[in-house]
């Protein structure tokens, strides 16, 4: 009855004494950065964002901590609900309340940024608003936003749009009043970008935005975070005051908890449009990688170095056999400044007459045909080049013909030039060793050297290691013929090596090879014999000690602190006996003289060290010491 | 109408509210109590997932475990802790094995290991799912103070098909959240030699 008096108080108190408000600092030091995910993110994503932004801006700043924390901006009605609120955002009080709630408690530093991604680029301007106006100083809070669907930012905070972004500037999903700011990075940014390595397409704030822009994205950061005053910081109480769970949000809440179930269904009709909507935007999106394919302007995920490598090497084929006066290094500038990177336009390129035409000077304002003359065996047409430039919305237009259509006369892939076949590298263990040092029984360290021979037409190596009871660990690349660093083994675990040859254009060939079992001896050192004999009594106080080992041992490890004889002792448990050690020609007779007699009737111990080894490293199997017990002794010495 | 028809007559309206106010006090109290019995085990859970620490013996690898079994290992969702210092046997070892001279290193990554295999094994709801996520947001602050590499450790942790699935479906239980208060490393790094 107690118990239950006690539940019933526990629960009037989180009903109707809620929220309560912790009572945590609003330091002076430290950076808070808030992450809030937009839609079209799984939950997982949402979080690898926030731990992206991590990894790129690191933890410090300005000689104090960068803390991070997750607005979490919920996905509501499997996806449907947040088409619509994308659309109408008026409509996100709920997840607007529950993020400041949840924030509450989380954020411990006067000094906040609001990082939005997406639509929560729109929440993070609703929280700036909010804290303003709930006891955060203006000076305090910034807002940074990354593919905004919105123009404003809040507190004249920065942002960072992409002009390929499919969501942003998709004019399909310019509905309601939200209209987007011009992209301030550009497809020519991308090429440009010697760092850039994510998808030249898309809103994802990974594999887009970070992946290609994150040094623009630290710098904006960094400078907004470099402004942010301390301004009332208090040791008690918390940044700011958090909003009510008013009635009206609990009952949205409920509302929201029966919709989900029901949206699993896709069959309420309230929520049709919405997911037609997003089926829409699927099929635009589909559609848009196929055009993209088809002309050319964009590709999947592809590495761009990779693609300009493949047009260089294509350019360099086709003006073998048809000749032209454009080098490389024309190429290239082509591609960056088209954003082109289809093999076709190496073909076309490689086509131009001997006396070419002025390059055509790109960079104009707006998208515009450029004509060029084509060589006799293609069409007699003029060729559009598509120049996509801010802030045209980034559509690739199916009436324009493109230099590097396949259907204009450009590679099909069978025409592409052969890239030169690699062959496995052979790989080499050399060096074997087991480095002296270790403690532990248990412990079997190897290190080994790798190396392999050179493969023609190899770039760099890429080296993997996987036990059997793991996946394979990835330790990087390297342009040599031998790992630079020594590989360690532990336990007599099976592992191999893998080792990949690439070349320039993407191709590869791999090796593999068991690396330790079987190589080398895997059997640990034991005792066979002992001097004198086990529970032996009336041992003359002048004896020594002899232990006879099955393999010879490492000499620098038969040392005093490694074989230790023990008294012992009533009161102190055991003492130690000042002994030499020495070890046996062959190795394997290790030897204890105490350097004075024994004590007579005395009962006596011994301890060998688990750091001993056999000659190829092995340490004893089982313990750190022999006749651990305290009680029985090793041997016991005559009676005076 | 004498006092005892009044009186009657008045229970007459008023049984079927008290009735009903009664039954709804009861039900109250049950759910009200089961609701506590809850909060009371996520409490003990997120008491637990927060008390799990790395320790100098585990950086050192004084309890470094045998090589498991891969069958039995990849057969259950948490593998095999032989050493019970909550990184799975497996991932342990390839840490070891990767990283045999720098301790700073090593003690970053089986922290963070630690915490991501928590994903797997300790959450039954959003306050079990945050506490996790606040060890991860620790752990990944000492991951970059060391120089260690945290997506290195997520593939090793989240090695199976069935590893991955329940990472996702812990997922579900995502909640705003922010990082676990406190030295971001379990073992100071600027106590290890190398």
């Amino acid at each position: 009855m107690r118990c239950s008096f006690k539940y019933i108080t526990q629960l009037a108190f989180v009903l109707f004494l809620f929220p309560t408000i912790a009572q945590a600092a609003c330091l002076a030091d430290g950076y808070t950065v808030v992450f809030i995910n937009g839609i079209r993110n799984t939950r997982e994503e949402a979080e690898q964002n926030k731990s992206e932004l991590r990894d790129i801006l690191g933890v410090n700043f300005n000689n104090q901590t960068i803390y991070y924390a997750t607005g979490y901006n919920a996905t509501h009605l499997q996806g449907g609900g947040d088409l619509v609120e994308a659309a109408l955002p008026q409509f996100n009080e709920y997840d607007l309340q529950t993020i400041l709630m949840q924030m509450h408690d989380e954020v411990q530093t006067r000094k906040l940024l609001l990082v939005g991604h997406s639509q929560g680029a729109v929440y993070a301007n609703r929280l700036y608003e909010y804290l303003v106006a709930h006891g955060v100083p203006k000076e305090s809070v910034a807002v940074y936003a990354v593919a905004t669907p919105t123009a404003y930012v809040a507190g004249g905070g920065k942002y960072l749009n992409y002009q390929a972004d499919t969501v942003i500037y998709d004019p399909l999903l310019q509905v309601g009043a939200v209209v987007p700011p011009l992209p301030n990075v550009l497809v020519k940014d991308w090429w440009d970008n010697p760092n850039a390595k994510g998808d030249n397409l898309g809103h994802s704030f990974i594999d887009v935005y970070l992946a290609n822009f994150a040094d623009r994205m630290t710098s904006d950061i960094k400078s907004q975070l470099f402004v942010l005053r301390s301004t009332n910081a208090t040791t008690t109480g918390g940044c700011f005051e958090a909003p009510a769970k008013t009635l009206a949000y609990q009952a949205m809440g409920a509302g929201l908890a029966v919709g989900e179930p029901l949206a699993v269904g896709v069959k309420v009709t309230g929520q049709v449009g919405a997911l037609a909507l997003g089926g829409v935007i699927k099929v635009y999106d589909l559609a848009y990688a196929a055009a993209g394919s088809v002309f050319g302007l964009f590709g999947s995920k592809e590495d761009k170095d990779n693609d300009r490598a493949a047009v260089t090497t294509a350019f360099a084929a086709f003006k073998g056999v048809l000749g032209s006066s454009l080098d490389v290094a024309d190429v290239n500038q082509l591609q960056k400044e088209y954003g082109d990177k289809n093999l076709g336009s190496a073909a076309m390129l490689a086509f131009l007459p001997e006396e070419p035409q002025a390059v055509p000077e790109v960079l104009g304002t707006s998208t515009q045909p450029v004509a060029t003359t084509t060589a006799t065996t293609t069409p007699s047409a003029q060729v559009f080049i598509d120049i996509p430039e801010a802030p045209a919305v980034f559509v690739p237009d199916p009436s324009t013909v493109h230099l590097n259509s396949p259907a204009f006369g450009g590679p099909q892939a069978s025409q592409q030039a052969p890239a030169p076949v690699l062959v496995a590298p052979t790989i080499a263990f050399s060096n074997w060793t087991s480095p002296d040092g270790s403690q532990f029984c248990s412990l079997v360290q190897r290190t080994v050297d790798v190396s392999w021979n050179a493969v023609p037409n190899a770039a760099y190596y890429s080296l993997y290691l996987e036990h059997a009871s793991g996946g394979p660990i990835d330790f990087g690349t390297t342009t040599g013929t031998a790992w630079p660093a020594t590989l360690t083994f532990f336990g007599s675990d099976p592992t191999t090596v893998t080792v990949v040859a690439h070349d320039t254009g993407g191709g590869s060939a791999t090796s593999t090879m068991l690396a330790n079992t079987a190589l080398v001896d895997q059997q640990p050192p034991s005792i066979i014999s002992f001097s004198p004999a086990i529970s032996a009594t009336g041992i003359a106080t002048t004896s020594a000690v002899a232990l006879t080992f099955d393999e010879p041992l490492k000499a620098s490890l038969v040392t005093a602190a490694n074989f230790t004889l023990f008294k012992l002792d009533s009161i102190a448990g055991q003492i130690a006996v000042d002994s030499t050690v020495s070890l046996s020609g062959d190795g394997t007779v290790v030897t204890m003289q105490p350097n004075t007699p024994l004590t007579y009737n005395a009962g006596h111990r011994l301890a060998v060290s688990c750091a001993i080894t056999d000659l190829v490293g092995n340490h004893p199997a089982s313990s750190f010491l022999l006749f651990a017990d305290l009680v029985t002794p090793y041997f016991t010495t005559e009676v005076q | 109408m004498n006092a005892s028809g009044v009186l009657e007559r008045v229970w007459l309206w008023v049984k079927w509210p008290v009735i009903v106010l009664a039954v709804g006090f009861v039900a109250f109290a049950i759910w009200g109590t089961m609701l506590a019995l809850d909060k009371d085990k996520t409490d003990a859970a997120v008491a637990q997932i927060h008390a799990q620490k790395l320790t100098l013996a585990d950086v050192v690898g004084a309890n470094l475990p045998s090589v498991p079994d891969q069958a039995e290992n990849d057969a259950t969702v948490a593998g095999i802790d032989t050493n019970n210092n909550g990184i799975r046997d497996d991932v342990e070892l390839a840490i070891f094995a990767k990283y045999p001279t720098s301790a700073k290193i090593r003690a970053a990554a089986l922290q963070y290991a630690m915490a991501e295999q928590m994903y797997l094994t300790k959450v039954f709801n959003t306050g079990t799912w945050k506490a996790v996520a606040e060890e991860v947001g620790r752990a990944h602050t000492c991951v970059i103070n060391a120089g260690a590499n945290r997506k290195e450790v997520e593939v090793l942790v989240s090695n199976t098909q069935l590893r991955k699935e329940t990472r996702t479906k812990a997922f579900e239980f995502i909640t705003s959240h922010g990082d676990a208060r406190g030295e971001p490393c379990d073992v100071a790094l600027n106590t290890l030699p190398n």
